[in-house]
């Protein structure tokens, strides 16, 4: 049974700026399932960043409510709230490790003033920078080390506390790819390992797909559809979803083309352009093929894209059918029996 | 000896002076300067955390304090002295020597500290504050386990420019009756006329810049990463 480990209901927050009321988020309702990682992506401004911060009241929310692990953090008292944010990790684009301490003590920081014996709080910073691969460095400083090396010490410093949950904002943003993939593959241990709950907010659809259960897409402060990553990107809902699913394909330049006139897009009289989307219980089969023999019609694939997201493959043609066209009805219409989404360019 | 004696020709006869008046400037130097320092780092502090956005933000007290340092310091010491004159007899039961000195200059180097305290701490990047908000800690800890300790090496760059600023006050100080080595150049230097005791004193206070300085520098290199 999924248990409820971060619940938004109605969330909003207003800034008050000299030029009047900003809204940041309206009127948000998510429910964050315990050791999920749940993603939040949006463009710069949509909210996204106000929104995870809503989650341990670095923002207090105009209105709603914020339970965390059964708790409102609305109504905590000071004390109560800084004792509730050590189990709650953050971890930044920009890292933020102290510079003037070494990566170890950078790691102990959140353990000051816990009711712990010095040794074993050095123990546990050691065991932490261990599980981020970085125990070799323990006495360098923040100066010293590259970005995924002071987002990994970073990540060690969010877990000191034995969080719950860890909080990413846009974690993966300053690093390269490469440098990326190998943070995200971090996180995933970590949730695999520890069962914490992930929340990250990112503008890339990149990270999503790498290592996301669910994801929210954030427009103008509001979730514009939240579904399992592998729903959004078979099937996205929205204009603003459609558009960073197409980001991470190169569909859109298929798109371009067609709008160009380019000579490529040319038709014959007898021709057609489709789009064909395929998901998980067809791609598998030969449907084109099929249909091609069958009813007698000529294939020209001109765009193919295929995409292993969460395991699933996630298929999108672009395809010059020939024939009479009789036979290409007939055609497209046993593609969409076999649950094809056909689209006709 | 011979050759400073040779080269200096008042200064045997006034060298239990030229002590005394150094013991004087020290005494002068060190007490006003940890006040001083104290004064400053606190409402340094208070400017950074109390501002719009800060920690403890407080727009009614920031504004006042804000206010009353931007008047103290609006004001040339040696009026300032001379208007503190109540205030000094009400706290120190005179108002000459060394003792009648330390009101003034603290009060005349706090409120500058002060300003050059936030400068320090404001260096320290927001982000830093947020990340150790979101760390659980409370506003006390942020102040003092990021805020001072992440700017120990701006704090020290400040510290030697008022420490040295405050050395100039102290001589000046000397002129109205606080004794110290502003007063003995003043008196033997240039109202006796003995102009190799005025070359002393310079001399006497170059050490003493010079040793601000170097002690500084020491802490800034140690201390920047």
């Amino acid at each position: 049974m999924a248990v409820n480990m971060i619940s938004l209901k109605n969330v909003s927050k207003i800034f008050a700026t000299k030029y009047g009321n900003v809204r940041a988020i309206h009127n948000v309702n998510v429910d964050i399932v315990e050791s999920e990682i749940f993603g939040i992506i949006g463009h710069s401004g949509a909210g996204k960043s106000t929104l995870i911060r809503c989650i341990n009241l670095l923002e207090a929310p105009t209105s709603g409510s914020v339970v965390v692990d059964g708790e409102d953090m609305t109504t905590l008292s000071k004390k109560a709230l800084c004792d509730k944010r050590k189990k709650i990790g953050m971890i930044f684009q920009h890292f933020y490790l102290m510079p003037s301490r070494t990566v170890l003590q950078n790691v102990m920081l959140p353990l000051k003033g816990a009711n712990m014996p010095k040794h074993e709080k050095v123990k546990k910073a050691e065991d932490l920078l261990n599980l981020v691969g970085l125990s070799h460095r323990v006495s360098a400083y923040p100066s010293a080390l590259s970005g995924g090396e002071k987002q990994r010490v970073a990540i060690a410093r969010a877990l000191a506390n034995d969080p719950n949950v860890l909080l990413c904002d846009e974690a993966t943003s300053a690093l390269d790819p490469q440098t990326t993939t190998s943070i995200l593959n971090l996180l995933k241990e970590v949730n695999a390992k520890l069962g914490i709950t992930i929340v990250l907010i990112t503008h890339e659809m990149a990270v999503i797909k790498e290592i996301c259960d669910r994801v929210a897409v954030m427009e103008g402060g509001e979730i514009k559809e939240l579904g399992t990553v592998f729903d959004v990107f078979a099937t996205p809902q929205s204009d603003v979803g459609r558009e960073f699913v197409a980001s991470t394909t190169s569909l859109h330049k298929v798109y371009e083309l067609i709008e160009k006139n380019s000579p490529l897009t040319q038709l014959a009289s007898d021709e057609i352009l489709v789009k064909l989307a395929f998901t998980a219980n067809n791609a598998q089969e030969t449907l084109l093929h099929d249909a091609a023999t069958r009813f007698g019609i000529k294939t020209n694939i001109f765009f193919g894209n295929v995409e292993f997201i969460q395991g699933k493959p996630i298929g999108n043609l672009v395809v010059i059918v020939k024939g009479p066209q009789e036979n290409i009805d007939n055609a497209l219409n046993y593609l969409q029996e076999n649950e094809v989404s056909v689209k006709v360019l | 000896m011979e050759f400073v004696y040779n080269h200096f020709p008042n200064l045997e006869r006034s060298a239990d002076q030229l002590l005394q008046s150094l013991v004087q400037t020290l005494q002068m130097v060190f007490g006003s300067g940890v006040i001083s320092f104290c004064l400053g780092i606190f409402f340094g502090v208070c400017l950074v955390v109390m501002r719009r956005g800060g920690i403890l933000q407080n727009i009614i007290l920031y504004t006042v304090l804000e206010k009353t340092i931007n008047v103290i310091r609006s004001v040339p010491f040696l009026i300032l002295i001379i208007i503190l004159i109540p205030l000094t007899r009400l706290i120190m039961g005179t108002t000459i020597g060394v003792q009648g000195a330390i009101v003034p200059l603290v009060i005349g180097t706090a409120p500058f500290f002060s300003r050059q305290v936030e400068t320090a701490i404001s260096e320290v990047d927001d982000g830093l504050v947020e990340a150790s908000v979101a760390m659980g800690m409370s506003p006390l800890m942020i102040i003092w386990r990021v805020y001072l300790r992440e700017s120990i090496p701006a704090l020290a760059r400040v510290t030697q420019i008022t420490t040295i600023n405050l050395i100039s006050l102290v001589t000046l100080a000397g002129a109205v009756g606080a004794g110290g080595l502003g007063d003995f150049a003043i008196r033997f230097g240039h109202m006796h006329g003995m102009r190799d005791l005025m070359w002393i004193t310079i001399a006497i206070i170059l050490v003493m810049v010079s040793i601000v300085q170097g002690l500084g520098n020491i802490v800034i290199k140690k201390t920047t990463r």
